[in-house]
């Protein structure tokens, strides 16, 4: 960051203050006597930016404000370190309220610059932390440096973190840990509810193949039960239905049996008949010559008259015969179907009452039921094979209709009273199924909801364990990278001193080793080795100090995305005498590529200095224009 | 393996500050890590996302003046 121009009214002693044309690189002297405004200027910088000044804090802020004058108002235009152009404006009433605008000049092309406006304390806040990189303890530990400030910092400190480029990796590891004492706090206060769900399932104990087991063996014993009863109310009707059929069988077999004995009499007589009138037609000499033979030559005249009507009628006879003979084995034909119905319902009657019903259950059912009716056979239960036993015999004889109808009318009563009293058990165990499936049913619905919420708690733990995994990785990472950015400040501020140190010293001393607690050595050339800081000369500490200081804010400034910066030196020779000083000054320009425009304060300069721009405050003057 | 090492997803262009020293470091970092038995990629992965996430949390400049940055410019066509 580098300061283009500064322009203040009413700040401090200053009525109207205005800092332009500064150069980029080089040595900005501020001279002046005491109460000169001389640290009014970097006041008024600090203000600016941060909204507060080194030596006052936002009680005593409005000390800033001019002797006699309402409002104080900064305007600082600076260039970050991206290049781009910013005019920050800050002002402050005496009643405590501050205004604050921020414009960034985008360049469109070189002489045409757009500005938008910032003008929220948020946003602007916001922004400033973003284009600068650091804060006002940053700031006010590096950039601008007091001759009180030629001091190592506190290591542990956050400005020596941001320094070091350990600050925002500080900011995160601490978040971090937090993050992680509460996963952790999450994960214990969710753990026993966890056992306590897992316990209370565990009670539960259900078995997964139960109820539907259940549901089976249900579904089985309701589908027997209607077969049973179907095949109840299909025996009861075609029992009654037998004995009317075989009448009707009988009877059209009777008929049947007639007819085509009536059909083979008369295809006889027509055959007979159709051949003696075709002779008498064709061979009349013939026929009467046969029956001359046979001494009967009197029926000539009764085949001539009878013998046609006769072959008609037979004919007809014949064909009637043959239709009636046809619907008499129809009828018995449907009524033999009927009775083959009728014997397959008597064979699946029979197979129903001798088949076991617990063959037919899931075996984990029959387990159960056999437990629940140790005594009973219920699922067992077979009738007396002695009181079916012509059953078979009735069933193989009933499509014939030669079984007994009264037999049959006792068997079938037999059968639906056995159908019927196995249903009445399998009923009752349907019954006792259902309460079993009822209460299955509600222990599965507990265990489902424990369940989800065992996995819903075990998805919190599972992502707090991850979160943890995780962040522990991360937190790894960034310590090593803070070891990383440690090592190589330390190196880089090790080196940068060295560079400095002998134009600082006049050759004295050349060399500093930094400790990781920031103890400084410093080789001396002279004595050929290292050196406690404490063993030299205060005077000389102060430009080792400066020199390290310089480096550290080097450091800050690339750290933190600032290839040019500026630094505000105020009185940074108070101990220096004026050899020391000079060789100083001539020498800052040269310290360093980043921090390129140095801002001296001091009472007086040397006369023989080369400076790129000289301020000199005005002790009885409360306007600046330079 | 290799070229999963690299990274390559971790931009150090384009980025400043604490994001691009982090980045860089990552990615010298990952084949140093890799040589340890236990070394999960996926996990070292999701947790430089995650440090990378909330070292580049806040929004850009660009974010940051948006609309006024649009506006200004249409203004000065």
């Amino acid at each position: 960051m580098l300061i283009n121009s500064l322009t203040a009214e009413n700040f401090r002693k200053y009525h109207k203050l205005e800092v332009s044309d500064i150069p980029e690189r080089g040595v900005i002297t501020v001279s002046g006597q005491n109460e000169s405004g001389k640290t009014s200027i970097g006041e008024a910088i600090c203000f600016a930016l941060f909204g507060r000044t080194f030596t006052l804090d936002q009680k005593n802020l409005h000390k800033i404000i001019g002797w006699g004058r309402d409002t104080a108002e900064v305007t600082l235009s600076f260039t970050d370190g991206d290049g781009e152009r910013y005019n920050l404006f800050r002002a402050l009433d005496r009643d405590g309220s501050s205004q604050v605008k921020l414009q960034r000049e985008t360049a469109k092309n070189i002489s045409d610059y757009v500005q938008v406006e910032l003008d929220t304390e948020e946003s602007i806040a916001n922004a400033l932390s973003k284009i600068l990189g650091f804060d006002y303890d940053a700031f006010a530990n590096s950039f601008y440096l007091a001759q009180r400030e030629l001091t190592t910092p506190d290591p542990n400190s956050d400005t020596i973190k941001q320094m070091a480029g350990i600050g925002e990796y500080a900011r995160i590891l601490d978040e971090m840990v937090l993050s992680n004492e509460d996963s952790a706090n999450k994960i214990a206060e969710i753990t026993p509810e966890m056992d306590s769900t897992q316990s209370r399932l565990d009670d539960i104990n259900l078995d997964e193949e139960w109820l539907p087991n259940l549901i089976d063996a249900e579904l089985t014993l309701a589908s027997q039960q209607k077969n049973r009863e179907t095949l109840v109310a299909q025996l009861d009707d075609n029992e009654e239905l037998y004995a009317d059929n075989q009448k009707k069988f009988n009877s059209a077999e009777s008929s049947g049996n007639f007819f085509k004995f009536i059909s083979a009499l008369m295809m006889l007589t027509l055959l007979i008949s159709w051949l003696i009138f075709v002779i008498n037609k064709f061979y009349p000499d013939h026929l009467k010559e046969a029956l001359a033979d046979l001494n009967v030559e009197k029926y000539i005249s009764f085949i001539g008259t009878w013998l046609l009507p006769i072959a008609v009628t037979s004919t007809i006879i014949y064909i009637i015969s043959r239709i009636l003979r046809r619907k008499s084995e129809e009828k018995a034909s449907r009524l033999v179907a009927e009775s083959e119905a009728f014997s397959d319902l008597l064979r699946e009657a029979h197979r129903y009452i001798t088949t076991e019903v617990e063959t037919l259950l899931p075996e984990q059912v029959v387990q159960v039921l056999h437990q629940r009716y140790s005594d009973k056979a219920t699922l067992l239960i077979i009738p007396l094979r002695e009181k079916f036993a012509n059953l078979v015999q009735l069933i193989d004889d009933t499509p014939s209709y030669t079984a007994s109808a009264v037999e049959l009318t006792a068997a079938v009563s037999r059968l639906t009273g056995t159908l019927k009293s196995q249903d009445a058990e399998i009923i009752d165990i349907s019954k006792m199924l259902i309460d079993d499936i009822d209460k299955e049913k509600s222990r599965a619905d507990d265990a489902g909801k424990l369940r989800s919420a065992l996995k819903v708690l075990t998805t919190v733990v599972n992502k707090c364990k991850d979160k943890v995994q995780v962040q522990t990785l991360a937190m790894e990472l960034l310590q090593r990278a803070a070891k990383d950015s440690i090592e190589l400040f330390n190196k880089n501020i090790a080196e940068t001193s060295a560079n400095t140190l002998p134009n600082f010293t006049e050759g004295r001393y050349s060399e500093v080793r930094i400790a990781d607690d920031l103890s400084v050595e410093v080789y001396s050339d002279e004595k050929k080795g290292y050196m406690d800081f404490d063993e030299i000369s205060s005077g000389t500490q102060r430009q080792i100090m400066l020199a390290l200081r310089m480096a550290m804010s080097e450091e800050l400034s690339k750290n933190t995305g600032n290839e040019q910066q500026f630094i505000f030196l105020d009185e940074p020779f108070a101990f220096f005498d004026q050899q020391r000083t000079k060789s100083t000054i001539n020498a800052l320009p040269n310290v360093s590529k980043v921090i390129s425009q140095i801002w001296i304060v001091a009472q007086e300069f040397p006369l023989d200095i080369d400076v790129d721009k000289a301020i000199n405050c005005p002790a009885d003057s409360a306007e600046l224009l330079v | 393996m290799s070229a999963e090492l690299e990274l390559r997803w971790l931009k150090t262009d384009g980025v400043k500050g604490a994001v691009k020293r982090f980045a860089e470091f990552c990615k010298e970092d990952v084949r140093l890590q890799a040589n340890h038995e236990d070394f999960d990629l996926a996990k070292y992965q999701e947790a430089v996302k995650l440090v990378m996430l909330k070292l580049d949390n806040s929004l850009s400049l660009d974010e940051i003046f948006g609309a006024e940055s649009k506006e200004g410019a249409e203004d000065a066509d």
